[in-house]
């Protein structure tokens, strides 16, 4: 069964301004425990400085996206998040 | 230093050695040492639980430390994050909701676990240095919070709940 993308809503989610980001993909899958799961794309708008990436500042970010897919969308399935640039998003695309 | 504390330091180090284009071996090794840093971790501190911390019960914590299984220590960490813990569970850990340590180091687990598995098998996914260190920081972070809370009734339920998760599961 073809795995089904979609993309959220940036004005639902509230996420804080900085860093900013650009979209939000959402990929359902299954985990490597064989649990059914979500994979989400978090790109970030260039230029976009390390700090800006570091844990302490994405940190919210993924907190509010967590707790967007639990509680608005009713979505237990666990979210695995990962950061990028639209131009890192491009690279793994090519892949 | 402990090992865990070691494979924290050389995941920072794998990620940040190289100044302009790092490796991906590098990155991929990087994920893989931050998740052995809190894997161990936990473990080391379980099997304490149980032996406690005497050196003439070293063979005994190292034999326990191998009866860890990875798969069933992330399925614990899946039910108390989203705070489904099963009835006996609760027996063992009465309070509720979940702290937000205990959460999070559960967090952490899950989302290194499955980190390592697309960092050590799947030779298609790309990772970029910036994503590698904020999850080396999670570890530190999930670290710290481990550390605040071990020594609790919690903490010892949830170090049960990691090596006998598969009885416990569905009683």
């Amino acid at each position: 069964m073809p795995a089904s993308n979609y993309t959220l809503n940036l004005d639902e989610l509230r996420l804080p301004e900085s860093p900013s980001v650009e979209s939000v993909r959402v990929r359902e899958i299954i985990d490597s425990l064989g649990d059914p799961a979500l994979w989400v794309w978090v790109v970030l708008k260039e230029p976009v400085s390390d700090e800006e990436r570091s844990y302490r500042r994405v940190r919210p970010i993924e907190i509010k996206i967590r707790e967007f897919l639990s509680t608005h969308r009713g979505d237990n399935r666990f979210p695995y998040l990962t950061f990028l640039t639209p131009t890192e998003l491009a690279q793994e695309t090519a892949v | 230093m402990s090992l865990h504390g070691d494979l924290l330091t050389q995941a920072r180090h794998l990620a940040l050695n190289e100044p302009r284009r790092p490796r991906q071996a590098s990155l991929r090794r990087a994920i893989s040492a931050a998740y052995y840093s809190l894997f161990h971790r936990l473990v080391s501190d379980s099997s304490h639980f149980v032996f406690g911390g005497a050196r003439g019960r070293r063979n005994a914590r190292a034999v326990l430390a191998r009866c860890f299984d990875h798969a069933a220590m992330a399925a614990c960490c899946k039910a108390y994050f989203a705070g489904a813990l099963p009835a006996r569970v609760n027996v063992f850990s009465p309070r509720s909701p979940i702290t937000a340590d205990l959460r999070s180091v559960a967090e952490a687990f899950i989302d290194l676990q499955e980190q390592r598995h697309w960092a050590d098998y799947d030779t298609a996914a790309i990772f970029n240095r910036a994503d590698v260190l904020r999850m080396v920081d999670k570890t530190a972070d999930a670290t710290e919070a481990w550390d605040r809370i071990r020594k609790t009734d919690d903490a010892a339920a949830f170090s049960l709940c990691l090596l006998f998760w598969k009885a416990l599961k569905d009683r």
